[in-house]
């Protein structure tokens, strides 16, 4: 028969009294540590913005831009019209000038900008994106602008900043659609800082060469091509960095439906459109949707750890 | 009863020409020029989809083809089911009116029973329309996979209604045929009212299908729910007092 007997108990074992007493100190010690050092992983991940990133390096270089009539002609803009096609009639009437846009929230130096000064004030590249619409069409759109890194850095956000808030504008005066209460107006956006710095964000400020047409979101908008198309709100007056994740529109009022997130992922059903494939605008045929938009190589290691099918 | 119409339009306009000295009433010019109204019907009914493809050949279908293919179709088998849906309310509502302005007639000048023999053609136009909606996207949307159609149709209840309402218009369309609704009796008339379960499927499909700010599919949904209630209302009695002819009659049975 087996018997074991227990193991002897040394000097070892036992905890330092000093050390005993001081736990809760430890723990606090601990957390904080930990804490600030996630916050320093999380705030304000760009000290300096990336380099402009050439066609190729995302795989453009095979795309063909869609026309400026079709790109000028269908647009998802609900401050307008539900109607795609009416939208480039009825956005004619918006007044864009005098116009400034104010960064503020969670940064060492607020600012607001005139419009001229914005549009003179930082040197834009041509970008050709590919955009997707979560209603299930997409477009290949040659913008011109420059990274929103670029503007936020003059914010100097503090660390605290962990998130992003774009507001559109507010005048249903002449945004017609504005006084429908489809969405709770004015228009609102929202992105996490590490996205809203990562060097494929855009400010567009322009399209074909030309300013920005008002029909797609003149004076200026935000384009993330990543994420489906309502993640880049137009006519935007307020950024706001901010600490907790911002509310934004359609999430408001369809959480099911449209995630925080919202990237671009054919895995993650909507009940109306289908999101494996989509409608290139100019070919009646459907193709399959790729994950991000086909920007997985520049942007997956942001959701390393976020499983993309709760976090939609 | 060899030829009840010819009969009959003999009698109204011996009628007329002894009791009266006025001009034979729209409606009688009307039920007199049957076969007139049923051309000037069937190509009404089949010019959006000759105009569809002429648009789609010619380009002229808007920025986004695809889409208008497919709304336009859904839309012309609404429409067309709505005229088919129609048919009966207006039948009673035209007898009743033409009693109560032209009561000195008799009933034989309120007699509106051909207007239900359009129904059929309008009926199968449904079917048609539906199966164009159906095809397009089949081919352009989904490209034949089948695994697809069968996820998508899971994940998405607006596609759920859409194929059980493209379902339950195929028996009623293999049960057109005369020799076929003879045979069943008053089965096929208790066939036939599942195009009610049709119609709000129809609606529901489109609402589901919409996105949120689109007021289109209310209106549709609107006179959908005005005619489904008038059937409610003339099964129960409500408002329409339940006529002694129940508006049932199909002259195609009664032509042996």
């Amino acid at each position: 028969m087996l018997i074991r007997r227990a193991k002897e108990l040394t000097d070892n074992d036992v905890t330092d009294r000093d050390l005993y007493l001081g736990r809760r100190r430890f723990l606090s010690v601990a957390a904080a540590a930990l804490g600030a050092a996630w916050v320093e992983r999380a705030a304000w991940p760009a000290p300096e913005c990336g380099e402009s990133v050439s066609p190729d390096s995302f795989g453009m270089a095979d795309e063909v831009p869609n026309s400026l009539e079709q790109i000028t002609g269908y647009n998802n803009y609900y401050e307008f019209s539900t109607n795609k096609e009416a939208v480039r009639i009825l956005a004619q009437d918006l007044r864009i000038n005098p116009w400034t846009i104010t960064v503020d929230g969670e940064v060492e130096n607020p600012l607001t900008l005139d419009i001229d000064a914005l549009l003179t004030g930082f040197n834009t590249e041509e970008r050709i994106y590919r955009l997707r619409c979560v209603e299930g069409w997409s477009m290949v759109i040659p913008w011109q602008g420059f990274q929103l890194c670029e503007l936020l850095k003059r914010a100097k956000p503090t660390s605290q900043a962990k998130y992003v808030q774009f507001m559109s504008l507010k005048r249903s005066s002449e945004m017609i659609g504005q006084r429908q209460t489809s969405l709770d107006w004015p228009y609102r956006e929202g992105l996490r800082i590490d996205e809203a710095v990562h060097p494929l964000t855009l400010v567009a400020t322009g399209l074909y060469g030309e300013s920005l047409p008002k029909q797609n979101g003149a004076p200026l908008r935000i384009v993330v091509p990543w994420k489906y198309g309502f993640k880049s709100p137009k006519a935007i007056t307020h950024i706001r960095l901010m600490r907790e994740q911002p509310t934004t529109s359609w999430n408001t009022l369809a959480p099911s439906e449209y995630g925080f997130y919202a990237n671009v992922n054919p895995d993650v059903a909507h009940p109306r459109w289908s999101q494996r494939r989509e409608n290139r605008i100019g070919e009646l045929q459907k193709t399959p949707t790729r994950i991000f938009n086909g920007y997985a190589e520049q942007v997956a290691h942001l959701y390393q750890n976020l499983d993309l099918r709760t976090h939609y | 009863m060899a030829m009840p119409n010819k009969s009959r339009t003999s009698t109204r306009t011996s009628t007329s020409a002894h009791t009266t000295r006025h001009p034979p009433p729209l409606a009688a010019w009307l039920k007199g020029h049957y076969r007139l109204i049923w051309w000037f019907f069937f190509l009404g009914a089949l010019f959006p989809a000759v105009a569809m493809i002429v648009r789609t050949t010619t380009d002229q279908l808007g920025v986004n083809p695809l889409q208008a293919l497919e709304q336009q179709t859904g839309k012309w088998t609404l429409i067309l089911l709505i005229v088919t849906l129609t048919i009966t309310p207006l039948r009673r509502s035209l007898s009743y009116l033409s009693k109560l302005l032209h009561s000195r007639y008799g009933k034989r000048l309120s007699d509106w029973n051909w207007v239900i023999r359009l129904r059929r053609m309008l009926g199968l136009y449904v079917f048609f329309y539906a199966c164009l909606h159906l095809g397009v996207f089949l081919h352009f949307d989904i490209s034949w996979d089948w695994t697809l159609l069968n996820q998508e149709v899971q994940e998405k209840p607006y596609l759920l209604a859409g194929s059980v309402c493209f379902l339950l218009l195929i028996p009623l369309t293999l049960t057109t045929p005369i020799a076929v609704m003879r045979r069943m009796g008053r089965h096929w008339r208790r066939l036939h009212r599942s195009i009610y379960i049709v119609a709000a499927l129809a609606i529901v499909h489109f609402l589901w299908a919409a996105k949120s700010g689109d007021t289109r599919p209310w209106i549709f949904a609107g006179v959908v729910a005005f005619l489904l209630l008038y059937r409610l209302s003339a099964y129960f009695g409500w408002v329409i007092r339940k006529p002694k002819d129940d508006g049932m009659e199909v002259p195609e049975r009664s032509r042996l």
